[in-house]
């Protein structure tokens, strides 16, 4: 065949070449910035997993437990995996969060990661290190915290470090000053931040500060000889999708609920032969609710008796005898223990009344007393026995309570009666000699102990004095029941059998019905977890993409006017092809087909750019975009699918631009395309479709006029959109006006001299193609309107911040502890306990705090780059809940005092037992991928589900990182989480300073770090500036393929005229003055672009400019603007000259 | 309507600002199949816009036309391009060969919808010796003098074998002698092609060629002795 369409279309190809590859390059820029921002994406993602990876060195799985089990476990474990053919590693550690601070500078550094290690950490990597040379006072540091805290080999540092204490903080009995242990060690090694140097089991873009102790050294500070709370699983497969199934196929959770022993649950069983019954007790005094309900479970089965036992610590005993009864009521027993149990639940005779009889079945208001008790306050049956006791109190202090009794018995010492194993085991009492060794950790009047009180310590140790019902000690001592119901289990055999076997029953029945995970050890894929939140908070690709989506469709533009071009070039060929018999629509997919090749040959060319472009965005991103995500560990990466997508994506908006170039064929006349016109043959234009254009133009005007006005005048509209909307309405009328002079046909027949002059001629020109005028102005405005309303957007926290109302909610300081504080330091109590020096004391006194129950978790502000997958929790007391203040973007607030004060939400109970939770909404919506109404699914802290429920969003605040409940429902989730970690600190006048140095040194022991609250949302602000500058530059790039396709329109306008040219040429008119004439054409076509633009963009962002305008870039703006004329103008120029060197006869002939 | 060309009352205007600009007034006329018709007139006087009229290139505003008894106006725009391939060939002033491709490419580009045969390619061959190109089958347009291209153009105009051949001044870039070789081919290749052949041309010895003359004066159409 000699000729057909693609013989044509190769034909043409070759021959209007230079059009091709006009198009060609226009097809590959777009190409090159969508393909590009896939590689962004991908690069981010694979940078981020390698990050996750490299931290996490070979571990696939960890156990991490918020209690500290048997170091023996992890041998256990391992030689258990044995059995799968492949053998694992399991490494036990330590890891706390600690703060650290140089001894010789007192450089400080808080929220770094102390991990207590031995050799087999260190084996793990096959690395040799080693501690000794310090005598176990030696740590090593990763070069990160080295270098923030300035620390060599030699120097001696302190890290304090949290104690985790056996018994809870917020009871009785709890040591509310012993917190925090500060060991004084010395650096030993300095390690590079790779390897182990790296280690950290929570992704995070920042390198981990780490600091390494040996084991013992870190166990004997801590008090947990020969355990730890963290287990490091390696497969040496460097995989691990989940607990079960995993790289070896070993289901490490099931491994563990065999494995675990009572040991490793801070429980122990206590067999008493003589008695007849065994103890189930906990280190931690109370037992904990999965405990009691399994405990009930494996009696059941068994088909033993439980009696379950709250002994509490009595202030004072004293009685008020009944009238004319006699009693003592002067004497009173100092500090004795009292058992809440149901009596009838004790073996038959074990506990009995001093006249033989069975003890009876207390009410919640009646009392026994022992023997001794009786006989020393004389009380007789029926006196009231009046009982005080400390109970703890919200902020961390305790409050003394009183309770009265009516006396129903006197219990004989004997059998339960005389059993000091009633009260739980606790270091400091019930293993000391005398009561005057007491170490208790609340208010102790040495003063008020007798001789006697002493002599019944030395024959019964902590036996109860009084007994209650369980009623009265859970109402008196233990209303939350927080921490646990029961300080003791017994358990009793059935009629005849062994206490023994039943105990060793019981424990095996136990564990059985124990989960780990509702005891808070569960092992985690860390790997497999890793690697999903390497995923990204936010899909880089999608967003570069957005980012890009001026350039790509500026790009998409140029190609649809650079072919359409091409196409009215060659429209005699068209009009030519269709006298001969061939329709429109086939000569369409004749060109369309050219186009086909154009813009694959585009779109591979744009592939091989993507690499450039990609590389250049990340460049970007480690350097001038720092501030968006603190990630210089970016590196390049590129996967064959973004590859595919970008190249097929980009075909198709390409193909669909040159279609659209060419779809006006079909409405044009043979005819006329045969004189070289292509679409409408004339300019023509009815009254009637001006009249429509003309109330068009006007009624955007209006429009815009209204809305600007209506939100200024109004507090009603909101400001943002309203301007916004304003704007873009201005922008429609105002090309609408260009379109309107552009159809404008010239008046003619006035009287009087006619002054034609260049200028007006270069006008009139501009005039003479309008759609292509337009086109290209409208080009122009769109992306200048863009560039200039997204750089004026740029923020810094403004005056409102300070305000309740504002960003910072009126807090002028934030601030976060590594360790919780036991006490309140918004109460002078709290303040005082906690040890603050006299100007801290005096700027809270005067300041208002709020503290927060936290919760560590995933950040989910815009800093983190990982997708939060278990975000910070904050529990927000009463008290900030009726301040109110921040400001909100949206809530679900249905009642008056709701919408005045929506943290009022907080509250509220959802039917469906979800928990209400407010964020702010970037972090809701961007980073968790929330709106209002949905909800979070989170772990509880037994590994339990639960939801929050997002009923609120602030806007702009400094609350970005976390998500916020009431604490009443932080409690019921994280009942072991004590003290407070976080802090809103609302400074009055000028001692902000002062205050956030104070606290800072007063509270170094908690790693106290305070922050001004305006610093943090600069921070946060900082982030979405950049993000505004990089879619500003790249909108920029777009505004210049813009002034390009501009400049074709210039080259062929002064293309299809150069006959004209020529003739004034050859009438005398100089070559200048015809080059001023075209580019005075050009500029002002540039010039109402930009103007165009600009005006309805500085409309669109009028409240932001004038209410802040230090904010808005003017420099860099108008800097950008200049460019994008002076290159638009530089361009325009050189397509006119390259015209005006057509010989003139040669342009003549042509003509 | 009986066969040839057949126009009856053919009106046309253009809507202006200033109301319709009419062009073309009650033209009609009749030509039988290989006849040759000259149209003749002063410059604007509507001759090409009748010339694409009748080439179906572009329609009246009202009258009538009929090729070989068929009105070619009743057709879509697919089926008139079916037509016009089939039973129209043009030769315009401007030889419009597309320049990208060769003398003989561009002979067969009416013949593209339906595919150039190895018979259509050898008609095109034998078109464009009897034009006396044979020469420079491989040539391209720009290669050509202006007499060569308006020769080549003819030939693309009847490889189709049209009922009609419509020429716009096809000798109005052409020196004498060109011209005069240009005119002696259009008249004898239809007449061998058993073709109608309209003309228009401002040249009164090609037109003193035709068999028929009209003249168009301010849109009328008159015959011309």
């Amino acid at each position: 065949m000699i000729l057909n369409p693609s013989i044509l279309q190769r034909r043409s190809l070759r021959y209007y070449w230079r059009a091709a590859l006009a198009v060609t390059l226009g097809a590959a820029a777009g190409a090159a910035a969508l393909t590009g921002a896939l590689f962004v994406g991908d690069s981010m993602r694979a940078s981020l997993r390698a990050m996750a990876v490299a931290r996490l060195g070979p571990v696939d799985f960890a156990l991490e437990g918020r209690r500290f089990f048997r170091e023996a476990l992890a041998a256990e474990l391992a030689k258990e995996s044995d059995g799968s053919g492949r053998t694992a590693t399991v490494c036990p550690v330590i890891t706390v969060s600690a703060a650290i601070s140089h001894a010789g500078t007192a450089t400080r550094v808080n929220r770094i990661q102390v991990l207590g290690v031995d050799e087999r950490f260190w084996g793990l990597y096959g690395s040799g290190e080693s501690f000794g040379r310090s005598g176990g006072r030696g740590v090593a540091l990763n070069a990160a915290l080295a270098e923030a805290l300035g620390a060599i080999v030699g120097d001696d540092v302190l890290v304090r470090v949290e104690k985790h204490g056996d018994v809870p903080v917020e009871t009785l009995l709890g040591r509310r000053d012993d917190t925090i242990a500060t060991l004084r060690l010395t650096v030993e090694m300095v390690i590079p931040t790779e390897g182990p140097g790296a280690f950290a089991l929570r992704p995070g873009q920042l390198a981990a500060r780490n600091a390494y102790v040996p084991m013992v050294t870190l166990q004997r500070a801590l008090k947990q000889e020969g355990r730890v709370n963290t287990l490091l699983v390696s497969e040496g497969m460097g995989r691990g999708a989940d607990t079960s199934g995993g790289g070896n196929g070993v289901d490490w959770q099931e491994l563990l609920a065999k494995r675990q022993t009572l040991e490793d649950l801070e429980l122990r069983l206590r067999v008493n032969e003589r008695e007849g019954y065994a103890s189930l007790e906990s280190v931690r005094l109370l037992i904990e609710s999965p405990v009691e309900d399994a405990a009930k479970s494996a009696a059941e089965a068994a088909g033993l008796r439980l009696v379950p036992i709250l002994t509490y610590l009595a202030n004072s005993i004293s009685c008020s005898p009944v009238s004319g009864s006699g009693g003592r009521p002067d004497r009173v027993i100092p500090y004795s223990t009292v058992t809440a149990f149901d009596a009838a639940r004790a073996p038959q005779g074990t506990f009995v009344l001093t006249d033989g009889g069975p003890a009876p079945v207390l009410g919640d208001r009646e009392i026994l007393l022992n023997e001794w008790a009786a006989t020393e306050l004389d009380a007789k049956p029926d006196d009231t026995i009046t009982l005080t006791y400390f109970v703890s109190r919200p902020g961390g202090g305790l409050e003394e309570r009183s309770s009265a009794f009516t006396l129903r018995g006197v219990v004989r010492m004997s059998g339960w009666g005389a059993d000091a194993g009633l009260t739980p085991t606790f270091e400091g009492i019930t293993d000391a000699k005398r009561i005057s060794d007491w170490d208790p950790p609340f208010p102790f009047d040495m003063k008020r102990i007798r001789p006697k009180d002493e002599d019944y310590w030395d024959a019964h140790k902590a036996l109860p004095k009084a007994f209650v019902s369980p009623e009265a000690g859970r109402r008196d001592w233990n209303a939350d029941g927080r921490f646990g119901s029961y300080t003791a289990i017994r358990i009793l055999p059935q009629a005849g059998g062994s206490i023994s076997d039943a105990a060793r029953t019981f424990a095996a029945g136990l564990l059985k019905e124990l989960r780990p995970a509702e005891m808070g050890l569960r092992f985690t894929p860390v790997r497999a977890d890793a690697l999903a939140a390497g995923e990204g908070s936010t899909d880089f690709g999608q967003l570069f993409i957005g980012f890009s989506s001026f350039l790509i469709i500026a790009a998409a533009m140029l190609v649809a006017l650079l072919f359409r071009l091409n196409v009215e070039r060659r429209a005699v060929e068209v009009g030519l092809l269709s006298a001969v018999g061939i329709s429109l629509r086939q000569v369409g997919r004749i060109l369309a087909g050219e186009g086909a090749w154009v813009t694959v040959v585009g779109s591979a060319a744009g592939l091989l750019l993507a690499g450039g472009y990609a590389w250049l965005m990340l460049a970007g991103l480690r350097s001038w975009w720092s501030a968006a995500v603190n990630a210089p560990f970016l590196t390049l990466a590129m996967s064959p699918a973004s590859a595919a997508i970008g190249f097929f994506a980009s075909m198709a908006i390409a193909m669909i631009s040159i279609v659209w170039a060419v779809r006006g064929l079909a409405r044009s006349s043979p005819a006329a395309l045969l004189s070289g016109t292509i679409g409408a043959r004339s300019r023509w234009v009815s009254p009637r479709r001006r009249f429509v254009l003309r109330a068009l133009a006007v009624g955007f005007f209006v429009l815009s006029g209204s809305l600007s006005v209506g939100a200024f005048l109004s507090d009603r509209i909101p400001q943002a959109p309203a301007f916004f909307s304003a704007g873009f309405s201005m922008l429609v009328a105002l090309l609408l006006g260009i379109w309107l002079w552009l159809l404008r046909e010239p008046r003619g027949g006035r009287a009087g001299p006619i002054q034609l002059t260049p200028r007006k001629l270069a006008l009139r020109n501009a005039r003479r193609q309008p759609a292509r005028s337009l086109l290209a102005v409208g080009l122009v405005a769109c992306a200048t309107f863009v560039v200039v309303a997204v750089g004026a957007s740029r923020k810094s926290p403004d005056a409102d911040a300070a305000r309740r109302s504002g960003g910072t909610g009126g807090y002028s300081l934030m601030a976060e502890s590594v360790a919780g504080l036991p006490y309140d330091p918004a109460t002078a109590e709290g303040r005082a306990s906690l040890g603050l020096g006299d100007e801290a004391r005096a700027l809270c006194g005067a300041a208002t705090i709020m503290s927060f129950r936290l919760k560590p978790g995933d950040d989910a502000s815009c800093l983190n780059l990982y997708r939060a997958r278990q975000p910070r929790i904050l529990g927000a007391r009463g008290a900030f809940i009726e301040r109110g203040g921040f400001r909100f973007s949206t809530s679900l607030a249905a009642s008056a005092e709701e919408r005045a004060n929506p943290w009022m939400l907080l509250n509220r109970r959802p039917a469906d037992g979800a928990i209400a939770a407010i964020g702010d909404e970037s972090a809701v919506r961007w980073l968790l991928h929330l709106g209002l109404g949905d909800d979070l699914p989170i772990a509880d802290e037994r590994g339990g589900p639960a939801r929050l429920h997002i009923v609120g969003m602030l806007s702009g605040s400094v609350l970005q990182g976390e998500l916020i409940i009431s604490e009443e429902n932080f409690l019921r989730l994280f009942p072991s989480v004590g003290g407070y970690g976080a802090f809103l600190i609302d400074v009055p006048g000028e001692g902000a300073a002062r205050l956030e140095a104070a606290l800072e040194k007063d509270l170094t022991r908690y790693g106290m770090d305070v922050e001004a609250s305006r610093e943090r949302l600069r921070q946060y602000l900082a982030v979405e500036n950049t993000y505004l500058s990089t879619f500003q530059t790249l909108g920029g790039l777009g505004l210049l393929l813009g002034t390009i396709g501009l400049a074709a329109v210039m080259l062929r306008n002064t293309w299809e005229r150069r006959g004209e040219t020529a003739l004034m040429r050859a009438l005398g008119l100089r070559a200048g003055v015809l080059f001023r004439m075209g580019l005075a054409e050009h500029v002002s076509l540039l010039l109402a672009g930009l103007g165009v633009g600009t005006a309805a963009a500085l409309l669109a962002v009028m409240p932001h400019a004038i209410g802040s305008p230090g904010d808005v870039p003017w420099g860099p703006l108008a800097l950008t603007l200049l460019t994008v004329f002076a290159t638009g103008t530089v361009v325009g120029g050189l397509a006119i000259r390259s015209t005006l060197r057509t010989p003139v006869l040669m342009s003549l002939r042509k003509e | 309507m009986g066969s040839g060309l057949v126009a009856q009352s053919i009106g046309k205007s253009y809507p202006t600002r200033g109301g319709p600009l009419v062009v073309l007034r009650d033209v009609s006329m009749a030509l039988e199949p290989g006849a040759a018709a000259a149209i003749v007139g002063p410059s604007g006087s509507g001759k090409s816009t009748l010339l694409n009229i009748l080439g179906t290139l572009e329609p009246p505003t009202e009258g009538s036309l009929s090729i070989d008894g068929q009105n070619p106006y009743a057709l879509d725009e697919p089926a008139l391009a079916v037509f016009r391939n089939r039973q129209i060939g043009f030769v315009f002033q401007d030889h419009h060969l597309l320049p990208q491709c060769s003398v003989l490419e561009n002979v067969l580009v009416p013949t593209m919808p339906n595919g150039n045969s190895e018979q259509l390619t050898e008609r095109a061959r034998s078109l464009l010796e009897r034009v006396g190109l044979s020469g420079r089958l491989d040539h391209l347009p720009s290669e050509l003098s202006g007499g060569e291209r308006q020769r080549a153009a003819i030939a693309r105009a009847l490889i189709n074998g049209p009922r009609l051949l419509l020429a716009d001044e096809p000798t109005g870039n052409l020196d004498r002698a060109s011209a005069e070789g240009v005119a002696t081919l259009l008249l004898e290749l239809p007449r061998e092609e058993s073709a109608t052949l309209v003309v228009v041309t401002h040249s009164a010895q090609i037109a003193e060629m035709m068999q028929r003359r009209f003249e168009i004066h301010d849109g009328r159409l008159m015959p011309r002795a």
